[in-house]
Formats: C-alpha cells, sequence, structure tokens
C-alpha cells in the first residue's frame, strides 16, 4: 500500500505499465485503498494497458495481533506484471 | 560489344536481386531468433513459489502461542495434534490445502492446466497428506520443498500438469 502511495515515483523504474497484486486465497474482488486495506483483495499499483502479462505467486504478510501479542498473517495472492 | 554490355548488365540485375533475396531470409532468421521465448503454460518458478506461499498460509488452527502456518500444521498434523478449539490438525491441513489449490489452479476442460498432485510425507515414506485432481498428462512440472523437524525428514512435493 505505501507503494501503491508512491506508485507515480517509480514509475520509470519498473518499465512496465501494469502492476497488480490479488489476494486468491481467501478470494474476493474488492479493490483496496488506504480506507478498506487489509479487508480488502486487489492492490492495483499501475493499471495501465496490457498486452503481455507474467504472473506468481507470492505470500501477502502482514502484522496483526493475536491475544495481546502480535504475530505474521499470510495470505496467499498472485503478482501480475504486464507490459503496454 | 553491344550484346556483351547488356549481358554484363544483365548479370550485375541478378546479382543485386541474389543480395536483396539473401537479406531478406537473413532478416527473417534474425528476426525469429530475436523473439522473446514463449511463455509456457505453467512455468517452473510458479510451481517453486507456489510451494513457498502456501507453506506461510496462516490457517485458523491456533496452538497456545500463534494462529499456525501451513508449515507448522504438517508438524502438528504428524503428531497428531489438535487446534485448540478441538477440531484435528489433519483435518484442518486437507480443508485448507483443498482450498488453496482449487483457487490457485483451476481445472476444467478449457483450462490449459489440466491436473495436479499435492503429496506430503515423511523420509519413512508415512504419508500426512495426498491429494490430486484431474489428469495425469505427459507435461508437467513440479518442485519439492524439505522440511526438517525433530530428525525427521519430511518432503512436501507438488506437481501441475498441463
Amino acid at each position: 500500500m505505501a507503494l501503491k502511495n508512491n506508485a507515480k515515483k517509480y514509475e520509470d523504474f519498473w518499465g512496465v505499465s501494469n502492476i497488480q497484486i490479488r489476494k486468491i486465497y481467501p478470494a474476493g474482488i474488492k479493490e483496496c485503498n488506504i480506507g478498506n486495506y487489509p479487508n480488502c483483495d486487489i492492490i492495483k499499483i499501475y493499471d495501465g494497458e496490457i498486452t503481455e502479462e507474467y504472473s506468481n505467486f507470492v505470500s501477502l504478510c502482514r502484522k496483526e495481533s493475536f491475544e495481546g501479542s502480535s504475530y505474521n498473517k499470510c495470505e496467499l495472492g498472485r503478482l501480475m506484471v504486464s507490459y503496454g | 560489344m553491344r550484346n556483351k554490355n547488356k549481358l554484363g548488365q544483365e548479370e550485375m540485375v541478378g546479382f543485386a536481386l541474389i543480395l536483396i533475396i539473401v537479406a531478406i531470409i537473413m532478416l527473417v532468421f534474425l528476426g525469429f531468433s530475436l523473439r522473446s521465448p514463449e511463455k509456457e503454460t505453467v512455468e517452473s518458478y510458479e510451481v517453486e513459489s507456489f510451494i513457498q506461499s502456501f507453506l506461510l498460509y496462516t490457517t485458523e488452527c491456533e496452538s497456545n502461542i500463534e494462529k499456525l502456518p501451513i508449515q507448522k500444521l504438517i508438524f502438528s498434523c504428524y503428531a497428531k495434534e489438535q487446534c485448540l478449539d478441538g477440531k484435528d490438525s489433519c483435518e484442518v491441513l486437507e480443508t485448507e490445502m483443498n482450498n488453496i489449490l482449487e483457487k490457485s489452479w483451476i481445472i476444467n476442460e478449457d483450462s490449459p492446466v489440466k491436473g495436479y498432485e499435492l503429496s506430503i510425507e515423511t523420509e519413512r515414506n508415512e504419508s500426512i497428506l495426498d491429494l490430486r485432481k484431474g489428469n495425469i498428462t505427459a507435461n508437467s512440472k513440479g518442485d519439492s520443498q524439505p522440511l526438517p523437524r525433530s530428525g525427521v525428514l519430511t518432503n512436501v512435493r507438488f506437481k501441475a500438469f498441463y
């Protein structure tokens, strides 16, 4: 989410037109923003034209608290990168 | 003399034509060789990352200190332990893995992936989990991840068929 807010700064760094991270388990279709994170499913970092797409499985981990102590809550996602 | 000149001009034109044809053929070959390799239906890196990612997935099975990720749930199942809410850790492992596989590898008539198999077993050939779906085809990509714990090595193997 930090990267999404600063996506403009990295525009020339990645060299791709589209970057998305989709939660695949548990799955959903709700797009993420500052207000609803982490109760959402799709983080769109760049939302550009798609011609060729590459993707891979990733772990989506964040810190959560459980009975007073913090632990890593990890879900399964897919990082999708496309060229315009 | 005139005929000789004409013959010479014709030979020059012929030679130039041959050069142009050879150049075109070379450009076509160069074009093919510079094209990026075609993407395969299932890439090795996808299968490798899938195993690493699902092993970290946090389940709802709680121990006294944490919510167990799949990796720890495998050991909990092997030790025949229960989650804090009384559920059998092996049942939770099977349910969670079935759900993860269903969402990650879509298998139907139109999908490029035709089947998969997941096996989790110890080096002593004790099976902890064995899940299969779809058809076994000639093309596959697979990977395994050894998980050592308390002197027992557990192997997680996954193979996707396409």
